[in-house]
């Protein structure tokens, strides 16, 4: 349908407008200015902000620079997480430019992973995939294809290249007609308000009974407190790409449309804003 | 349990290539796990490797975790990558599996698990003539990639379930 192609290329094209900063205790010859950049939603932090490093590293000494790492508001910025979903899940209220630190020092050993190369990324990225395509079909459509296709989904991510992308993800995004929908739908809910980083589990897009499930069964089978009930005010907020679907949205199509490139669904539950 | 594991730090490796891509994985349902922990004295060129077993729902299967550290300070993907026995490297680079990983939520390696079902088939099928302990055969596989070596003392085990 032209009309879900086009909420493809929107997700794809999803930009957050970032100010960067750095950190005041940073040591640098001359003063630094802050760093402006269009951010893509569905790409990592590690892998577009060389312009960012560029930089800041005009001011500094190479003594004073280790590994680069960013906080917002005092939390470490997880590079492995999809910027769109860091951005929804620590941001989402918070008045645009995003406002991110930039660190080259101290670098946050318990809280963050190291990243010291793009294949570091490529190596997260594709696992991410292989796991999702477990999930979806046993992994036998990731299994059928040649190494220099699992290149192409890296590749497309990497340049920025939607067609180049969608070309080979497509096929991860088929399925069996009868049976109308993947094994599992791959998915992650991630809360604000908890220490577990995440809840995955197994869930299947259609009933036994052949009912289809909606976003507002996930939640209710696995994260209830998420749902509010009628008469209560709501609690939660329910984001994904930025946007709060509507409960009522089946699975299936949330999968095949608004997953990230990694083929996953990243939801985020965060406290509704209290007016 | 228990290991006696005295690594060197060793030069590192010019030659370290993309093969090494580190992976994520991590699995909300922990099924227990065993940790095996290495520990040594504190002086320097001696590694303390951690390994936790869990299980997969995502891959329907074991999963070994592992971290190396040294002086207390966490080994990076390379340097357990210099640690890896240059036959089982050799192997790791055609597949079937690809790499180890790097974990969430505390800095854990993973060994990519995608393959371990090719590679188990064979025993599962012995398994109808014959009890298999599933576990003690996957680790003895997967084990020694990272480090970890079975004792033979283990071997009657792989028997009995």
């Amino acid at each position: 349908m032209a009309d879900d192609k086009d909420v493809l290329r929107d997700v794809w094209f999803g930009r957050i407008p970032t100010c960067f900063t750095l950190y005041q205790d940073e040591i640098t010859e001359r003063e630094a200015e802050p760093f402006y950049l269009l951010l893509p939603r569905m790409s990592y932090l590690t892998l577009v902000t060389d312009k960012v490093k560029k930089h800041f590293l005009k001011v500094m000494k190479a003594e004073d620079v280790e590994e680069m790492w960013f906080d917002f508001e005092g939390t470490s910025l997880k590079w492995h997480y999809p910027i769109g979903l860091l951005f929804d899940l620590h941001a989402s209220n918070t008045a645009l430019p995003w406002n991110i630190t930039v660190h080259f020092k101290n670098f946050p050993e318990r809280d963050l992973l190291h990243c010291p190369s793009n294949s570091v990324i490529e190596a997260h990225f594709m696992s991410s995939i292989k796991e999702a395509d477990a999930l979806k079909h046993k992994s036998q459509v990731i299994n059928d294809m040649q190494k220099k296709d699992h290149k192409q989904l890296w590749m497309g991510l990497q340049n920025d290249k939607f067609d180049q992308f969608w070309a080979m993800n497509r096929k991860l995004m088929e399925y069996p007609t009868e049976e109308g929908g993947f094994r599992y739908i791959p998915f992650r809910i991630y809360l604000t308000m908890s220490d577990r980083p995440f809840i995955q589990k197994l869930f299947r897009p259609i009933s036994p009974d052949g009912h289809t499930h909606t976003l507002g069964d996930l939640l209710k089978e696995v994260y209830p407190v998420a749902i509010s009930n009628d008469d209560e005010s709501k609690r939660y907020q329910v984001v994904i790409h930025g946007i709060e679907p509507l409960l009522e949205t089946p699975l299936q199509w949330l999968s095949e449309h608004l997953s990230h490139p990694d083929n996953f669904l990243h939801i985020s539950v965060i406290p509704a804003p209290s007016d | 349990r228990s290991n006696r594991d005295q690594d060197e730090q060793g030069t590192r490796s010019d030659q370290h290539q993309e093969r090494t891509s580190p992976l994520f994985l991590y699995d909300d349902d922990e099924d227990g796990g065993s940790v095996c922990c290495i520990q040594e004295g504190s002086s320097s060129g001696v590694v303390l490797n951690e390994y936790h077993i869990l299980y997969s729902c995502s891959y329907l299967t074991p999963v070994l975790y592992f971290r190396a550290s040294t002086l207390g300070m966490s080994l990076c993907l390379e340097d357990v990558w210099d640690s890896v026995h240059p036959n089982s490297r050799r192997r790791l680079q055609n597949g079937p599996w690809d790499i180890i990983t790097q974990q969430v939520g505390q800095s854990f390696f993973v060994l990519q698990p995608c393959s371990t079902k090719v590679f188990m088939k064979p025993v599962l099928v012995c398994h109808y003539q014959r009890q298999v302990n599933y576990i003690v055969t996957w680790l003895s596989v997967v084990g020694p990639i990272v480090g970890f070596d079975i004792p033979l003392s283990y071997s009657p085990l792989t028997q009995k379930c």
